[in-house]
């Protein structure tokens, strides 16, 4: 999220309104919004309704529980990322988005573990393809 | 990476603050990058 919020300057400047889509109810997503300063418009989808409409992946039991993923997430505390509060299904893999003013989705990043991110840079990148 | 060129969903989607919003509202009028948090935190 830090990374996102140091380059919101570069989406703005690209044209694009960046949304964010998170499992808390609507009243958990405007804490979660006020507490870490959340730039970004976020979608309250408890119900994990629109992640299962983009199809976005589910970790299964055994790679909630695999070595690399208790890794990575050791590694990201590391560079400074919080713990964050586990809200909605933990087995819920997350996912990028990127959809043209026509609506055709011109970019999709379905993570294959929780800590498979694209970074700004390539998002910002692939926004070229949506103008 | 994954490149594709199907037409995204559309639903009604509630925002933060309570109001319901149509996502496809949301690429209208400008490139929407949706990004589906894992958590929140």
């Amino acid at each position: 999220m830090a990374q996102l919020r140091q380059k919101k300057q570069y989406f703005d400047r690209a044209g694009a309104q960046v949304v964010l889509v998170g499992m808390g109810t609507p009243e958990e997503s405007a804490a979660f919004e006020m507490k870490f300063d959340i730039p970004f418009p976020l979608i309250s989808d408890p119900k994990r309704r629109l992640y299962r409409t983009f199809g976005l992946k589910m970790l299964s039991a055994l790679g909630l529980l695999s070595p690399s993923v208790a890794v990575k997430g050791i590694l990201a505390i590391t560079k400074g990322h919080t713990v964050g509060i586990p809200i909605g299904d933990v087995r819920q893999l997350p996912g990028v988005f990127i959809i043209g003013t026509d609506g055709r989705i011109v970019y999709s990043h379905f993570a294959n573990d929780p800590s498979d991110h694209p970074d700004p840079d390539t998002i910002l990148e692939a926004l070229k393809g949506a103008q | 990476m994954n490149n594709n060129i199907n037409k995204a969903f559309d639903a009604k989607v509630t925002m933060a603050d309570g109001a319901e919003r149509l996502l496809s509202d949301l690429w209208k009028k400008q490139p929407l990058v949706l990004i589906f948090l894992r958590h929140l935190g």
